[in-house]
């Protein structure tokens, strides 16, 4: 029985590189293929200022995708606590993918794709060579930062280094 | 398609005079020639004819992605570039190159394996290519930006998914043999000047972006293969421990890990991005960019040979200027730089084009580059050509130039002569001399695998994670079939092998593709004997289950290294019947390497220089192992029919270049 200390995914972007092999795995594992369209989880560089930021699906405690279906297509796995989509109910109206404030809904080919944590063991996550992408019960920043060299950590989130000080 | 994975299948031939855009099917190729560099030295050896120079409107440009890249394969990202080569010395003749950042996976799902450029365009243009489509768009307005601006500005169009784009700026534009082609901040196609082919193209830039998949033969095997690799390659380099950021850096100017390329699974020695690097030159500004590899040496080293003193913040603001002109940095930084210091100390030049030469002050490194890319001054203008070419042009410092560069216009590289930034000493070089002297470029670009990975593992370069020499010599036999290949006091026995070994492998490199400073995997410190394994595979067979499981081309290690093997056969070919390349040519760097080495292999307790006589046999080794002719240093009728080049080496024959 899902409870809800089930984990999810978390990212933590300081030690992100930019690979997009988290992209990659999840399309593999989804489709079958190399479809971009296929990836539930999105990351957007930004080549000139050297930053990523990561759509992904947080599996909300109540989340908007849900709420808004009017067919309650939408429901939690009771093994993995995912949000999955019952595509033989859903009646592709895109309201989910209008709500999630993430932004990870996703429309594919004829109806909506989520992430559902892979049954239980996250592609992106393992595909993650630098612990950006975490599989976490909670978001707590040691278990998030776990195994991080310290110079790869957030001086701005008190991590890290100590800023210079000029 | 014939069903393979990891193909797009359609290939783009644009011609740029006639503004015409006509599509082919990829699999016109496949198997044989697999991808980037392989299906290059097909191209070229069809349609290179002799005489064509790297200007020529005729002369093909070639822009491709291997199958690997947009997939999940770890370190797969790199677009191959080929052509007649700008750079090459003494002749302009066909040449690789390559490029990382996000900008394969898009060609790729705009539907495509690559393309090939022909003609030259009446004006600037650029090339939009998106979802099996390409379109020839003005690009006047681009004319003399940076490559910079121009990704940004083509960037601008919204909608759909982000553009990434290959660009050239005004070093491409003034046509100088040392102008890449590049994306991002800092991803060039460096070597090669294909930067001013492009230029001589009117050809500006060429954006990709596309939400086509690409197809998986077998989805399960390829993602398990895929983790098993990410998994095992655990440090750039193929070297024993990972880097670590720098605190203050980190602190001071947001230093952090970057990928260089899309794909790349491990923290990496070279590439680093900042963030916040106040400005020096242009005060006020704050700038941020990607600084790889050698561009860490713009700042200067004190105290070594490289001892100008700009510091960290001016050397990053004088590597974005170049970057943004669009130049060589390891020419300027390994070849030119330390040449016109050498000249200063020898009293031929004080100045350049009017500027005192003080490698300490970055308003002299603006003017010199800046200049070289717009050709101002004589001497600048001179230089645009290529620090090899403007010694003769000049009528200067040919002496020091032969000092540096080792052959074919180049700068050395892990050569342990003329590069002095990587550490390698006698007898390791010896393979880096073969691996030059059979080649067309600095052969090092895909080339590391042998010495870096040697030197990397050693207790010299890494005290703490390094292995003994007996480890090393035991792991390096499991692919170069004995120990003596390895050995700090082997001397000039059992280099060939690796030379050739190392050149198969560099094709595999440039066509997959795959990293270069991480394959082929080797040495680990995941197992206990320290040779590479993952699952069921060895380091060295990483490539081919890679392969096959994408593309489902059944092909085991020993096929794969064949096609490889295949393709060095048709790029000699190529290389004899268009610029008779012969014995003579290989053996133009002996002199280079007769100096005396930078270092001292500790084993030997004394520096060594290269000993003429024993290469020459070393050299007679490597020709028997391609089957190529003692005499002349060129295939023979048996080493090309047993790739199957029956009809390469009837039209060498016809040309009375095939040895008897």
């Amino acid at each position: 029985m899902y409870h809800d200390m089930a984990k999810k995914i978390f990212v933590n972007p300081v030690p992100c590189t930019g690979c997009m092999c988290c992209e990659a795995a999840c399309a593999l594992s989804r489709a079958g293929s190399q479809d971009p369209a296929a990836s539930a989880i999105r990351v957007t560089l930004d080549p000139f200022g050297g930053t990523q930021r990561h759509a992904y699906c947080r599996q909300c405690g109540s989340p908007s995708c849900a709420a808004v279906c009017p067919q309650g297509a939408i429901a939690r796995d009771e093994v993995t606590g995912a949000w999955r989509i019952d595509l033989s109910l859903c009646v592709r109206c895109g309201l989910c993918v209008q709500a999630c404030p993430f932004g990870a809904m996703h429309w594919l080919g004829d109806g909506p794709m989520k992430c559902d944590l892979c049954g239980g063991s996250p592609a992106c996550v393992r595909a993650c060579a630098f612990g950006a992408i975490r599989f976490l019960e909670h978001d707590d920043p040691d278990a998030l930062f776990h195994g991080i060299p310290a110079t790869e950590q957030d001086p701005l989130l008190g991590r890290g280094p100590a800023p210079a000080v000029d | 398609m014939g069903g393979y994975g990891g193909y797009a299948g359609r290939l783009l031939r644009i011609d740029l005079a006639r503004r015409i855009v006509e599509q082919q099917d990829t699999s016109d190729y496949l198997p044989e020639w697999y991808g980037g560099r392989a299906l290059a030295a097909r191209i070229a050896w069809d349609e290179i004819p002799p005489g064509t120079g790297a200007f020529d409107p005729a002369s093909p440009l070639m822009i491709l992605a291997g199958p690997l890249a947009g997939t999940a394969a770890p370190f797969s990202g790199r677009t191959t570039v080929c052509g007649v080569s700008a750079q090459g010395y003494p002749q302009e003749w066909f040449t690789r190159s390559s490029f990382g950042g996000h900008w394969a996976s898009s060609l790729k799902r705009a539907g495509f394996d690559g393309m090939i450029i022909t003609g030259r365009a009446d004006h600037p243009v650029a090339l939009r290519i998106e979802d099996g489509a390409c379109r020839i768009e003005d690009a006047s307005t681009l004319r003399g930006l940076g490559i910079y601006e121009t990704q940004k500005r083509l960037m601008a169009e919204s909608g759909g998914a982000p553009w990434r784009v290959l660009a050239i700026g005004p070093a491409g534009e003034s046509l100088s043999r040392i102008a890449v082609a590049a994306t991002e901040t800092e991803s060039a196609a460096g070597q090669g000047g294909f930067g001013a082919v492009m230029g001589s193209k009117n050809l500006k830039a060429v954006a990709v972006r596309g939400t086509r998949p690409v197809p998986v033969a077998d989805p399960g095997r390829f993602g398990t293969v895929c983790e098993l690799v990410r998994g095992e390659a655990h440090a750039s380099h193929g070297w024993p421990h990972e880097p670590r950021l720098d605190p203050e850096r980190v602190c001071k100017y947001g230093q952090r890990f970057q990928a260089c390329t899309e794909g790349c699974s491990v923290r990496c020695f070279d590439a680093r991005f900042y963030t916040t690097v106040p400005a020096v030159l242009q005060k006020g500004k704050v700038l941020s960019g990607q600084m790889d590899c050698i561009a860490g040496l713009f700042p200067g080293l004190p105290g070594s040979f490289y001892d100008w003193s700009l510091g960290f913040e001016a050397g990053f603001e004088v590597g974005q200027i170049s970057n943004d002109e669009g130049l060589n940095h390891w020419e300027i930084l390994v070849g030119m730089i330390p040449w016109l210091r050498f000249l200063k100390q020898d009293g031929e030049i004080s100045a350049v084009d009017g500027m005192e030469i003080d490698l300490d002050d970055p308003a002299f490194w603006q003017h010199l580059l800046t200049g070289i890319s717009r050709r101002e001054g004589a001497m600048r203008s001179a230089l645009a050509e290529g620090t090899v070419r403007a010694a003769g042009i000049l009528g200067i410092g040919r002496e020091r130039m032969e000092q540096l560069f080792p052959a074919w216009g180049y700068a050395g590289h892990w050569d342990g002569h003329g590069d002095r930034i990587n550490y390698i000493f006698f007898p390791y070089w010896i393979v880096s001399a073969l691996q030059w002297a059979v080649d067309t470029r600095d052969p090092i670009s895909s080339g590391h695998g042998y010495g870096q990975n040697i030197m990397g593992w050693s207790r010299i370069c890494s005290p703490d994670h390094g292995l003994d020499w007996d480890r090393i010599m035991d792991v390096s036999s499991r692919v170069y079939g004995t120990r003596r290949s390895a050995d700090p006091l082997g001397g000039y026995e059992a280099k060939a092998f690796p030379a050739w070994w190392e050149g198969v492998r560099s094709v595999m490199k440039d066509s997959l593709p795959v990293g270069d400073q991480v394959f082929p995997r080797i040495y680990s410190r995941r197992t206990d004997d320290n040779f590479a394994r993952a699952g069921d595979m060895e380091g060295p067979d990483f490539e081919a289950n890679l392969f096959s499981s994408l593309t489902g081309i059944d092909w085991s290690t020993k096929d794969l290294e064949r096609a490889s093997a295949r393709v060095l056969q048709l790029e000699r070919a190529l290389l004899v019947r268009n610029y008779h390349r012969s014995r003579a040519d290989d053996e133009c760097l002996i002199p280079y390497f007769e100096r005396t080495e930078h270092l001292v292999n500790p084993l030997l307790g004394e520096s060594a220089g290269m000993d003429a006589a024993s290469f020459r046999r070393v050299l007679d080794e490597y020709y028997d192992l391609q089957g190529w002719d003692g005499a002349t240093g060129r295939p023979t009728r048996r080493s090309l029919e047993g790739f199957g080049l029956t009809a390469e080496a009837d039209e060498l024959e016809t040309r009375g270049l095939l040895p008897d």
